[in-house]
């Protein structure tokens, strides 16, 4: 078995998905404690846009991903407190729906047939270069450390916003800096293990580790075993099996989610 | 120095007035209820003292703003009417202090902060298993965590039986003896306005009346209130309206 530890591929795989994983884990616990499973789908999308829009102007699609993320996670938020006949989740949906269908608009702008752009859209965990999984680390080290610093008014904010906000916690700065974190490991993590893979690892390692946790903290580090064991277990069993590693990353995940679900319904 | 002092207060929510024209003052160590029928806008009224919600005119708490709440939070302890939070979530009490904990505070502040309200027992509980009036005791000892000057109570005791509210309200006035707070309290409760509030805010969108409970708890000032058909019983264990 460890000689599948001496493949290039399979190393550069691993250090990009566990640092993928670990980063969409801690992020995840919040994206699950908001309810806001929708929304991180609806980020993935926007990144889906941003990086269309990146080759059509020619820029780095992960800084355009990046940008129009932030920029429409943001309008949501601006949007539903001025249209407050709307619920949220219509606006997400609206959102959701237009920035997937500019996203299709703008790749038929595009000359020509595009292998890079995809590989940006569907994510290829096995086809990452070194400087891929550079900055998966960057990332997961930049989000350990943002969440260290920020978990307990996020926490706070969490449990209520009104009594965070009397309590001094300067809500809407929170908010931003939690927006700018998903948004921007979204769209890194969207490069190296696609559209189709964030969703699935924001959600299930954590809603995973609601089902056994007795305290937040508790949340966090099954949250994070899950979604790093998910990405291991994944990997080596699509090498293995010969099936799509993605694919296999999330089939093992929701495996984790069906085991906690039933050790919760017989306590 | 008044704690509290609003001058020509005004809310509106899509084009509707709220709140108008409200004036008053509060003093250190009064316990003032508001008063008023459903929708005339006292809870309103406390998110504005809070920055919770726009307003104009003028609010001073502490001689500072609601604008600039963070500054003078730790000084205000607030028990909102209905606190949502999602019941599933995996968190102790004893979670829950430790994030609003102060710098120099420590767990043995969370303890007799618990015990202020006879909840020690329930430290290691999660926050989502609680009865009401449990809850009810844990939203107030962690309003009260950081030692609060002033303590604003939207319908604190709405969640909790009639034994229960004469339970909390007498807390209330044991802590207010004990701490000097001051206290603003949102209540549907005349009994309980007429034997713990030292002053009485009448809010019927406008600010009827300012006064003492004997004062202020007239027939009239009901009437003005709540209509013609509602008189007051005072009873020796009850009171309504």
């Amino acid at each position: 078995m460890f000689e599948l530890f001496e493949l290039q591929f399979m190393q550069r795989a691993l250090v990009a998905g566990v640092s993928t994983g670990f980063a969409l884990s801690i992020i995840g616990v919040f994206v699950v404690l908001r309810r806001s499973a929708f929304f991180g789908d609806a980020v993935a999308h926007f990144a889906f846009l941003g990086i269309a829009l990146g080759f059509l102007i020619s820029m780095n699609p992960i800084a355009t991903a990046v940008g129009v993320s932030l920029l429409l996670a943001i309008g949501i938020g601006y949007i539903q407190r001025r249209v407050s006949i709307q619920s949220l989740d219509t606006i997400i949906g609206i959102f959701f729906s237009g920035a997937a269908a500019l996203g299709i608009f703008t790749i038929g702008l595009l000359e020509g047939y595009r292998v890079d752009l995809f590989q940006f859209l569907f994510g290829d965990i096995i086809s990452v270069s070194w400087t891929d999984a550079f900055f998966a680390v960057l990332i997961a080290f930049t989000v350990f450390i943002i969440f260290m610093i920020t978990w307990k008014p996020l926490f706070r904010i969490t449990f209520n916003k009104e009594v965070a906000a009397v309590a001094g916690v300067r809500v809407e700065y929170y908010e931003y800096i939690f927006l700018a974190m998903l948004a921007l490991v979204t769209a890194v993590s969207i490069k190296i293990i696609g559209i189709i893979l964030v969703p699935a690892l924001l959600v299930i390692p954590a809603a995973a580790a609601k089902n056994v946790s007795q305290s937040f903290k508790q949340m966090i580090v099954f949250s994070i075993i899950f979604g790093v064991l998910s990405v291991l277990i994944g990997l080596i069993g699509s090498f293995y099996f010969n099936t799509a590693s993605g694919a296999t990353i999330v089939l093992t995940a929701i495996l984790f989610f069906f085991i906690t679900a039933l050790i919760q319904v017989r306590k | 120095m008044p704690i509290i002092s609003v001058k020509n207060l005004n809310v509106s929510l899509n084009s509707h007035r709220i709140l108008e024209s409200i004036s008053f003052d509060i003093n250190q160590g009064e316990i003032t209820a508001i008063i008023g029928p459903n929708g005339s806008g006292k809870t309103t009224l406390l998110k504005a003292l809070l920055g919770l919600t726009p307003y104009t005119g003028d609010i001073k708490i502490f001689n500072s703003t609601p604008r600039k709440l963070h500054e003078i939070a730790h000084k205000i302890g607030y028990v909102p009417q209905r606190l949502e939070f999602d019941r599933t979530i995996p968190m102790t009490i004893k979670e829950l202090f430790s994030l609003h904990l102060l710098k120099g505070q420590t767990e043995d502040s969370i303890l007799k902060t618990l015990d202020l309200v006879r909840a020690r027992h329930l430290i290691d509980k999660r926050v989502g298993i609680l009865s009401g009036g449990e809850f009810q005791r844990i939203i107030l000892a962690l309003a009260l965590l950081n030692d609060p000057e002033l303590l604003l109570l939207d319908e604190p005791s709405s969640n909790v039986d009639a034994e229960g509210v004469m339970e909390f309200y007498s807390l209330i006035k044991e802590l207010r003896a004990k701490k000097n707070l001051t206290i603003l309290l949102v209540s549907h409760d005349i009994d309980v306005v007429y034997k713990y509030a030292t002053s009485v805010l009448c809010v019927s969108h406008k600010l009827l009346c300012h006064a003492s409970p004997s004062e202020a708890l007239t027939t009239e000032t009901l009437e003005r209130l709540y209509g013609k058909h509602q008189k007051f019983f005072a009873h020796e264990n009850n009171g309504h309206v």
